[in-house]
């Protein structure tokens, strides 16, 4: 994929939405907040995971945090400024687990980053309870509108982000990890340092993301927030999509955005089923994903 | 604080929740140890078990205990369905373990997301609950209820049929023979893949009545999977991966560290013990940290 | 003067003794052969000079700075390359991309993206690379593996090349191929070499120098006509007229 091309589609696309949305009345403007929220939180995830290969099911503490981070300081700070500080709360958080964490290799590193996760919500629900505080409420919210722009920022960055990592330097040495991580460490890939730079910089937009989405609804509460569901849901938009480059994302979330909307109106049960069941069907048939069905070519 | 911990009334409601974890892990040991498959639907087997527990009770009134064999036979099925349709053609491709595991860690969630919410389009995500065997029965300063004590009971039936099957039948030592070294038992001629199917069934089947005897003694919910997912993970890891004698050990630990943790501090503790115990079992393991267990 | 000085170096697994106080040294500009059965502590030097792994005590001295203990990829810059008895390419990379990450990673200062191209195609050159240099690794035959995993041991620019059993599997045709590109490589990048290999024939031709390990230990050092006619290995390998042992290969 041209970088010239991106640096292109992603304004346009951005702008299009962005219009579509204000035209189209509030409803769409939702639909294109979902959207642009998993847009970013793919793309940072892809960024470690994707080229690492180390699949974390535990993004949606990035996502927490950023949106614990909104929920204490609504009032106190201005959002321009809460909405970074989520990140490197976020961003922080991973650097410190990075290490022991990261020391687990292959599926046990998946289900780890589950159980970090999980003990991070209960930690902070327990918190929550001795502080005396069981859910936040946020008055005087900024509108849909706005959010939508700040959400199509945060995707935009992330694209590009993703995007360009893939093809750097660093990105090289990333993709040699995932490769085999002894031999890139004997040709000189210094593998702690950049597994936990990549990790701890996969966190921040998705911090960032909580801060935002903290403000769509007037109530805060950390079950929600931590949600499995949002790990869950980040790896099988990009599993459905593709991991190859920064497009597969954007294909797993259009889909999985597109079927939430098709069967919204049925119930969310039947959305997480299609969900459970798209993923089994592509690890079966289709490990690479969507964009991996695109590339083949026939035989 | 000493009374609390002498209490033989928390001693009897460990010994209940250990001889359940001890059952759920055991499940998890013969599908991981066998195959090498992450099992992240493994709660959610125990919450099928305890649905079924309760519909069958709802329904006919009778005790889920004559439910059992149904129970378990219902489990090995759903345990045989998903072998074949997901995994069969996989494992006979003898493709890396490392990739198995991966393949079989995303499968098993998609199944999980799926089962738990089929369940609760089915029958919505209210907790439930039932009576059964209410009265209790009083040996000093210790009260338990009938209900409590069948679990026990009949879990620890359970646990030393499943430890004389695995020692004293062919199927059950080649079972270990297959946990201990997949290749080796291959050569020395072990039907493997009919081994898998045993080991698959019994597992899930295990589980299935492990979750049925919960139903008598807990609230019961189309989500309460993840919690002993979590507890099954746990319990392996610190038993040592693919040592049932360590795995049983380990279950009654757990419930023991569960029991003191929410009474000594809150119901929320539980919790925060599980995720704890798993993220540091995780981090430390390989050996188990019984020291018991084999390097996986 | 001595590129590479290994002193009483140890290695204990547990109780077993890998590596018994060996002392060797490497000289410049030389071909060095280390020998020994399988089992005899050969890979595990390697492993241990390349920082894969830590000794348990001794030291290991390159260009006069002690590397023992070092991050691999640390040591790896300071100029040793090591290739695996077991390959070990980047299957889903292709031939050019495997060769061009080590070269992003392994020298001392990283190429400009300018010279990058010319390097990896001199290189796969060198090493009869260039027609599959767009292939997948995984696609190679043994023999392009284990060319490929010199080409990407060179692409760091060392100063001492540690070939583990580049010749094992190799048809004889192949191994001759291989020697001659080994001897060509060597004066063209002004390299050191240090090589492990069971193909006496190989060895005999190509070292300057040979040292011998058996259980750990060093048992004998010098020049390949020494070696051969050396009792103590002779009798390690085939056992003595009294005590015959099986080939230890």
């Amino acid at each position: 994929m041209k970088t010239a091309n991106i640096i292109i589609a992603i304004p346009a696309a951005a702008s299009a939405l962005y219009f579509l949305g204000l035209w189209a009345g509030p409803y769409w403007q939702i639909v294109a907040l979902n959207l642009t929220m998993w847009i970013a939180l793919t793309q940072s995830w892809s960024l470690f995971s994707g080229l690492t290969g180390y699949i974390s099911l535990g993004h949606a503490v990035a996502y927490g945090l950023g949106a614990y981070v909104m929920a204490s300081l609504f009032r106190e700070w201005p959002i321009w400024l809460i909405i970074p500080t989520g990140g490197v709360v976020a961003g922080l958080f991973a650097l410190i687990v990075a290490l022991p964490v990261l020391r687990v290799r292959g599926p046990y590193f998946v289900i780890l980053t589950f159980g970090l996760a999980e003990l991070v919500k209960f930690v902070l629900l327990a918190v929550d309870t001795a502080l005396g505080q069981s859910s936040r409420l946020l008055f005087g919210a900024p509108n849909t509108q706005t959010l939508l722009l700040w959400m199509l920022a945060l995707a935009a960055a992330a694209t590009l982000l993703r995007h360009h990592i893939g093809l750097s330097r660093f990105g090289r040495g990333l993709i040699a990890i995932r490769e085999d991580e002894t031999a890139a460490e004997t040709i000189g890939v210094p593998i702690t340092r950049y597994k936990v730079a990549a990790f701890a910089l996969s966190t921040v937009i998705p911090g960032m993301v909580g801060a935002v989405m903290a403000l769509r609804s007037t109530y805060f509460e950390v079950l929600q927030v931590f949600s499995p569901t949002i790990s869950f849901t980040i790896v099988t938009m990009v599993i459905i999509g593709g991991s190859g480059d920064a497009r597969g994302p954007v294909m797993g979330a259009l889909f999985l955005v597109a079927l939430a909307e098709i069967l919204r109106g049925l119930s969310p049960q039947l959305y997480l089923i299609f969900l459970g069941l798209s993923l089994v069907l592509f690890v079966i048939f289709s490990p690479n994903g969507l964009t991996g069905l695109l590339e083949r070519k026939p035989r | 604080m000493l009374d609390i911990i002498l209490s033989p009334q928390l001693f009897f409601a460990a010994a209940v929740l250990g001889s359940l974890y001890a059952l759920i892990g055991l499940g998890l040991n013969l599908v991981y140890g066998t195959m090498r498959l992450l099992n992240i639907a493994h709660g959610d087997i125990v919450m099928l078990g305890a649905f079924s527990a309760f519909w069958w009770f709802t329904l006919t009134g009778f005790s889920p205990l004559l439910a059992l064999p149904v129970i378990a036979a219902l489990g090995a099925m759903i345990g045989l369905c998903l072998y074949i349709l997901l995994f069969r053609r996989q494992l006979a491709q003898g493709l890396d373990p490392v990739v198995i595991e991966a393949r079989s860690l995303l499968l098993f969630f998609g199944v999980s997301v799926v089962i738990q919410n089929v369940t609760a389009l089915l029958f919505t995500a209210t907790p439930r609950a039932y009576r059964h065997l209410d009265e209790v029965f009083r040996i000093g300063d210790l009260a338990m209820t009938g209900s409590r004590i069948a679990a026990l009971a009949c879990s620890v039936v359970l646990l030393i049929a499943m430890l004389v099957f695995l020692k004293k039948t062919l199927f059950g030592i080649e079972v270990r023979a297959l946990i201990q070294h997949r290749e080796a038992a291959r050569i020395v001629g072990i039907n493997v893949e009919k081994v898998q199917i045993v080991a698959i069934s019994m597992g899930f089947g295990v589980t299935a009545v492990a979750g049925a005897l919960l139903s008598m003694t807990e609230l019961i919910t189309p989500f309460m999977g993840f919690r002993f997912t979590i507890a099954s993970f746990v319990v392996i890891i610190l038993g040592g991966l693919g040592n049932i004698k360590g795995g049983i050990m380990a279950g009654f630990l757990l419930g023991l560290l569960e029991i003191y943790a929410v009474t000594i501090f809150s119901a929320e503790a539980r919790s925060i013990l599980i995720y704890g115990c798993f993220v540091l079992a995780i981090v430390l393991r390989p050996q188990g940290l019984l020291g018991i267990g084999k390097k996986a | 003067m001595s590129l590479l000085e290994i002193s009483n170096l140890s290695k204990n697994f547990g109780g077993l003794k890998a590596l018994d106080s060996v002392t060797l040294r490497v000289q410049e500009g030389s071909t060095h052969g280390l020998m020994g059965a399988n089992g005899a502590g050969k890979t595990t030097l390697f492993s241990i000079i390349a920082g894969n792994q830590p000794p348990s005590s001794g030291s290991i001295i390159f260009q006069n700075r002690r590397i023992d203990g070092m991050r691999p990829d640390k040591i790896c810059r300071a100029g040793i390359s090591r290739t695996f008895q077991i390959v070990r390419p980047f299957p889903g990379l292709s031939v050019r991309e495997n060769v061009e990450t080590a070269a992003l990673f392994g020298r001392a200062q990283p190429p400009k993206q300018s010279e990058l191209g010319r390097i990896v195609g001199d290189i796969l050159s060198e090493c009869h690379l260039a027609d599959r240099a767009d292939q997948p690794a995984a696609t190679l035959t043994l023999a392009g593996r284990k060319r490929l995993e010199v080409a990407r041991a060179l692409a760091t620019e060392p100063k001492l090349l540690m070939l583990d059993e580049v010749m094992a599997g190799l048809t004889p045709k192949e191994v001759e191929e291989m020697i001659v590109t080994l001897l060509e490589l060597k004066v063209r990048m002004n390299l050191t070499i240090l090589i492990i290999e069971h193909v006496m024939s190989a060895l005999n031709r190509i070292s300057d120098e040979i040292t011998v390990l058996h259980h750990g230990q060093l048992i004998a050092s010098g020049d390949p006509s020494e070696i051969t006619a050396n009792k103590l290995v002779t009798e390690a390998y085939f056992g003595s007229e009294d005590n015959p042992k099986e080939s230890p290969l």
